[in-house]
């Protein structure tokens, strides 16, 4: 009898799970981690709304949550969980900038996939993680809609490119020129050009920190938070 | 619009004429999340968009549960 009670008990939740609920109700539960998970998933979406067969991560959503992390005093860290297949450049870079520039610590880990505006994303972190499996595709951004082939156009494409090369050689330490390269190299993607690098390969090139979890990447932030509470002066 | 993304751009910018799933954002107890709305007066929880991992072991926001609401008058 009592190995009943809790298959009762499951069925009692599974009622609760189709109750009724109410609409606008304003019940905040108390926050029990000090540490917010920001995911990175799909496409990053921009300026555009993208087509609805594409799972994305907006930046409206992204960007006050960064803000909101970096003001209140109850999260002391974030961690950024990545498996993106990149998406748009504004917006990729705006999201990197913006961890980049946070005083709380940061961790990144790359699951999966760290595709093309998700390298930026992932090096902006303090500390960088990739796990064993996971793989980044670096290569060149795309223009999409009319192309007018005249050389402004590469001119402005190159500057565009520019901008997220050297936002990963001054967050990561993989050199301008190296990464330049790798972004170039033909012979290694079908039908593309540019490089993928698994696990380990990431870490050998500079790109990023460690090869390691969850678990690591939680200690690395765990570190970082009692360092930078020592390091607070007393008032 | 400019995008570095390792996916062909005819995946991405498939026929956009197709019908899309009507989905919507709602805030339910301080909890962001994507629903898919149908006719009668329910939504299904399609992910949830919080930034607390807490929020995502919470039974009754598991993707796939539906979600009746009831006008308020």
């Amino acid at each position: 009898m009592s190995e009943q009670t809790p298959a009762v008990e499951e069925n009692k939740k599974k009622s609760v799970l189709q109750a009724i609920q109410q609409l606008g109700q304003t019940n905040v539960p108390s926050v029990d981690s000090n540490v917010f998970c920001l995911t990175i998933i799909g496409q990053v979406e921009g300026h555009l709304v993208m087509p609805p067969q594409n799972k994305t991560t907006k930046y409206e959503h992204v960007i006050p949550q960064i803000v909101a992390v970096e003001q209140n005093e109850k999260i002391d860290g974030m961690v950024v969980i990545l498996n993106t297949v990149g998406g748009d450049v504004e917006a990729g870079l705006a999201i990197a900038e913006m961890i980049a520039s946070m005083k709380k610590p940061t961790v990144s880990i790359v699951l999966g996939g760290g595709h093309s505006i998700g390298v930026p994303i992932a090096v902006a972190a303090d500390v960088s993680f990739i796990t064993e499996t996971a793989t980044m595709t670096i290569h060149p951004i795309r223009l999409t809609g009319l192309v007018i082939g005249v050389p402004q156009t590469f001119e402005y494409l190159e500057k565009m490119q520019d901008r997220v090369i050297r936002f990963i050689s001054n967050h990561s330490n993989v050199s301008e020129k190296d990464f330049r390269e790798l972004m170039f190299r033909t012979g290694e993607l079908a039908r593309d050009i540019g490089t993928n690098v698994i696990g380990k390969e990431a870490v050998r090139l500079g790109l990023i920190d460690r090869v390691g979890g969850i678990s690591d990447a939680l200690t690395e932030l765990n570190r970082l938070i009692e360092l930078r509470k020592g390091e607070k002066p007393l008032s | 619009m400019i995008y570095d993304t390792s996916l062909p751009p005819e995946l991405v910018f498939q026929d956009q004429t197709q019908p899309a799933p009507q989905y919507q954002e709602i805030v339910i107890e301080g909890v962001q999340m994507l629903v898919e709305v149908n006719q009668s007066a329910e939504a299904r929880i399609v992910r949830l968009l919080s930034g607390d991992p807490q929020d995502y072991l919470n039974p009754r926001f598991q993707p796939g549960n539906v979600i009746q609401w009831i006008p308020k008058i």
